[in-house]
């Protein structure tokens, strides 16, 4: 059975061996560093080392591809902070320069959140779960959440199916908005009745298995790999970095 | 009142801690929650006003739902922990608001507590995610404004994303309101 | 072992009895089915003896029902699963865990069983279920064959003395039935007793001596499985044949054909099956090839005409293509080679009419009357559609059902339900996808005699079942799919 635990079982796709509790750690600290600091040049230490994570992680054109949709929700913003200037005279008069912290955190943000997102699958994420001694009354819903979604995506793709089956003819996003409230009933009735079905059987089936509360689900790992406390130890450099950046440039940084 | 549907082993509230069947059926709507969101952020785009209110619509149906189902004290905020801690794993989003997020779904459910809570008054599900999905918009456009400090212009994006999501949680008690109706007429719902 | 002694139950919040003085016993090994028609309370009795009551279901309960001479849920639901176990029917529910070994571990760990011994255990079930190849596999690339072995596995762990099965032959093609069947009796030479509640006996042959009846609550007739060779009894108690072909002798579509050499392409056309493609049928297919993204390539150049007005049974073990034929067929998916026309029209759903298997999901109105109104009535509701709607309802024997949720129907009265409504609107063809899965003897025939008629009116019928009852009593031809996995 030592199989059931063996380290590939944590291999994403990305091209670090790293075990999920190490991505959400590093997604942890870097959300935070980057609300706590305010200099640019601080940010962009902060930035460079998690760009360097997020290429070690991901594909070229998929971080490409989320760098471009970045620039544009930033373009979007710009646009609505101008046209709100038109409303409230005093917003165009804020420097512009001083926009360029939120987006240096929104990409720091973006850095560390692709290769979380992209590399942890949701059975390993349920596993990380069970050695994070969490209360049970946390972590059997969150088991249950995580076993469940794909679940319930396959359900809603048959549900839009079954839709499209008695009422063709009359499909089409332009049926479904001028009635929103059949909208509302084919498909919300048999997802909540599926919901109330699937929470008894599976309610019944794990007190008949004598899962409690605090029954402890017990996914083991092999130790932390190289990769691990490689990105671990480069991420607390990084931060420590940017911290005595942040100390040193605050003063010429940032207002 | 709470709830006990002899037929197919529902949820029996009592006071005290959460019984397994009421964390699995809390991960279930949780799970619900996501996988709808995420179908229709794939079908509308993410940021379209239209899947905003939807995607939030479809939420607080769903807690309305779990209410009457799971009605006890704590469920809204175990739900919302849940949620949030969901799209912390899955997405990295939210963790720097999490705490007050939590704090302030729990305060919205001990003032609901004079008067017997949900378990008395199966109403107060209504103004319980109405008053928690205000405070955690709130507190998430606070958290947003850490971000855009340097900047506050561009929360504009942050409070119109929230305010369409508002539309939609409100929109969304209507239809929860109704389908817990019909589900108590079917008799999966029992009083 | 197993001493039931007028036991009686009433559901919370019911005024009539689930069950009615019920009394029987069982040895250790020995096996029975437990039948009965749809809401007879098999499924109720079987929630009482795997102790869900009173803990986890409420009501009234009276008489014993006793395990070794302890009662019916003493010590409560988990405790007591320590002896009597029970497979529910929906195996999906069952997994809590990701992958097969992982879920086995912690039913084990629910148990208080830990560390080698767990891992041992574990390792043993899975090589006496055929699964040790598996126990890495997650949970959703598993067939539902795999999945309820996999859950039987689990539940056996720790060797309870009684397995109580419901419906497990609602979701299995003959050849996991007969795996099933295997490991059935693995367990009981093992020493366990078995409970079986099922709508079909044939599987249950040789496994299963004793049999106990139900019907509304009572016990409707004792005795051996053998009994319900008499068809008078049979259709007393509402009950399915215990003999079932193990082919029908039928004949193949016309212009049955594939270009592929049979066993390539997967099909058993039984005899006549060569004939030419240009017979006097309307729907056609020529020359077919699919595959889904990665998939193997199905149908090997499948040629074949669907008669209207004639039902075609379309048999074959799970995933080799039944479902993704019909589907083809009302253009929900589309052909990688090949054609399907309609009158020489391409395939499309405005053409034909399927219901899934899944009744949940078909079902989205207040009443029952108004989900046949939605169906029957495009432009709403006028005295005429209502009385067609309640027309159809009766033919179903759903008329007494009318101002009932949908959602509050029995899963045979649901079933019935969906395909009253693919029959609802005139179509050129009606596809089936296991529509008597959870259906009892009595509804068995009504259902057979309602898609009999349906093709009577018109429509060309395809079938997609496992029943091999049902294609005996309505079908007038049949092909078997054996082809790659989908």
């Amino acid at each position: 059975m030592r199989a059931l635990s063996r380290i590939d079982k944590y291999r994403g796709g990305g091209r670090l061996i790293l075990r999920p509790e190490t991505r959400l750690l590093l997604t942890v600290a870097a959300s935070v560093s980057s609300l706590a600091l305010g200099d640019p040049q601080a940010l962009s230490l902060l930035l460079a080392f998690s760009l360097l994570y997020a290429a070690a992680e991901t594909k070229f054109k998929t971080l490409l591809l989320a760098y471009a949709f970045m620039g544009l929700m930033c373009a979007l913003s710009l646009a609505c902070v101008w046209l709100l200037g038109f409303i409230f005279p005093p917003m165009r008069e804020a420097p512009l320069a001083g926009a360029i912290s939120p987006f240096i955190r929104l990409g720091v943000s973006l850095n560390v959140i692709l290769p979380l997102a992209l590399n942890s699958k949701l059975t390993e994420l349920a596993m990380a779960l069970g050695r994070l001694h969490l209360p049970g009354f946390l972590r059997l819903p969150l088991m249950v959440t995580i076993r469940f979604i794909p679940v319930i995506l396959n359900d809603l793709v048959q549900l839009r199916e079954a839709v499209g089956i008695r009422f063709r003819g009359r499909r089409g996003f332009l049926f479904w908005l001028r009635h929103p409230l059949t909208w509302w009933r084919v498909f919300f009735q048999p997802l909540i009745v599926r919901l109330i079905r699937s929470a008894d059987e599976l309610a019944m089936a794990s007190e008949l298995k004598g899962l409690e509360v605090n029954t402890d689900f017990g996914s083991s790992a092999e130790p932390f790999s190289p990769d691990d406390r490689l990105v671990g130890l480069t991420a607390a450099l990084a931060i420590i970095l940017s911290a005595l950046a942040e100390f040193f440039l605050s003063g010429s940084g940032h207002a | 009142m709470s709830s006990d549907n002899p037929a197919t082993g529902a949820v029996i509230s009592r006071p005290g801690f959460f019984q397994t069947r009421e964390l699995v059926t809390i991960g279930l709507f949780s799970a619900a929650a996501k996988a709808s969101s995420l179908i229709l952020a794939l079908a509308g785009g993410g940021m379209n006003p239209l899947t905003l209110i939807l995607k939030s619509a479809v939420q607080s149906a769903l807690l309305v739902v779990l209410l009457a189902k799971v009605p006890r004290t704590g469920t809204l905020t175990l739900s919302n922990l849940v949620g949030a801690l969901l799209s912390f794993l899955l997405m990295g989003q939210h963790v720097i608001s999490l705490p007050g997020v939590m704090a302030g779904t729990l305060l919205v459910e001990l003032l609901a507590l004079p008067g017997g809570g949900l378990a008395r008054r199966p109403w107060l599900a209504v103004p319980m995610v109405a008053v928690s999905e205000l405070v955690i918009r709130f507190i998430n456009i606070g958290v947003s404004y850490l971000g855009v400090r340097e900047q506050p212009g561009l929360l504009a994006m942050v409070v119109a994303v929230s305010a369409f999501g508002y539309l939609g949680i409100l929109l969304g008690l209507i239809g929860g309101v109704r389908m817990t109706g019909e589900l108590r007429h079917a008799g999966l719902i029992q009083d | 072992m197993l001493k039931v002694e007028s036991l009686s139950y009433r559901h919370a919040h019911s005024d009539r009895l689930a069950l009615k003085d019920v009394s029987f016993s069982l040895d250790e090994g020995q096996s029975m089915l437990l039948a009965g028609r749809s809401g007879s309370g098999k499924s109720t009795l079987l929630s009482v003896l795997a102790g869900l009551v009173p803990h986890f279901l409420k009501g009234a309960l009276a008489g014993r029902a006793e395990l070794d001479g302890r009662e019916a849920g003493a010590g409560g639901v988990a405790e007591w699963g320590r002896g009597a176990r029970l497979m529910l029917q929906n195996s999906e529910a069952q997994f809590l865990a990701g992958t097969v070994g992982e879920e086995i571990l912690l039913t084990l760990r629910c148990r208080g069983v830990i560390g080698p011994e767990a891992g041992e255990i574990a390792r043993e079930r899975l090589a006496a279920l055929g699964l040790s190849a598996l126990k890495d596999q997650s949970v959703f690339k598993l067939s539902e064959g795999q999945k309820q072995k996999a859950v039987l596995a689990a539940l056996t762990a720790l060797r309870p003395k009684l397995l109580l099965l419901d419906e497990p032959s609602a979701n299995l093609d003959p050849v996991f039935l007969e795996e099933l069947k295997k490991a059935l009796w693995r367990l009981r030479e093992d020493g366990l007793a078995l409970i079986v509640a099922d709508h079909r006996p044939y599987w249950l042959k040789g496994l299963c001596r004793k049999l106990l009846v139900l019907d509304d609550g009572a016990v409707a007739y004792e005795g051996q499985i053998e009994d319900l060779a008499d068809q008078e009894r049979r259709s007393r108690l509402g009950l399915r044949s215990p003999d079932v072909p193990e082919k029908p002798s039928l004949p193949p579509p016309s212009g049955f054909r594939r270009r592929a050499p049979e066993e390539e392409a997967g099909f058993n056309g039984t005899d006549g099956s060569d004939q030419a493609a240009d017979s006097g049928g309307e729907i056609r297919i020529e020359n077919l090839y699919f595959n889904y993204p990665g998939g193997p390539e199905l149908f090997g150049g499948l040629s074949l005409t669907l008669a209207y007005g004639e039902v075609t049974a379309l048999t074959g073990p799970s995933g080799r293509g039944k479902t993704t034929l019909a589907r083809l067929l009302c253009g929900l998916e589309k052909p990688a080679r090949g054609r399907i026309t309609y009158d020489g029209q391409p395939a499309g759903l405005e053409l034909a009419q399927v219901v899934l298997q899944n009744a949940d999901h078909q079902l989205y109105m207040p009443t029952v009357l108004s989900e046949v109104i939605l169906a029957v009535g495009a432009g709403g509701r006028t005295p005429e559609v209502e009385a067609g709607a309640r027309e159809l309802l009766a033919s179903f024997g759903l008329l007494g059902l009318a101002s009932r949720h949908p959602q509050s129907l029995s899963g045979g009265e649901k079933q019935r339900l969906v395909v009253a409504l693919g029959l609802a609107r005139p179509t050129k063809l009606l596809a089936l996808d296991e529509p008597t899965s959870g259906l009892d003897g009595q509804n068995l025939a009504l259902m057979a005699a309602q898609i009999t008629k349906a093709a009577q009116a018109g429509p060309a019928v395809l079938l997609v079942t496992h029943d091999l009852e049902l294609v005996g009593l309505c079908a007038a031809r049949h092909l078997e799919l054996f082809g790659p996995m989908t």
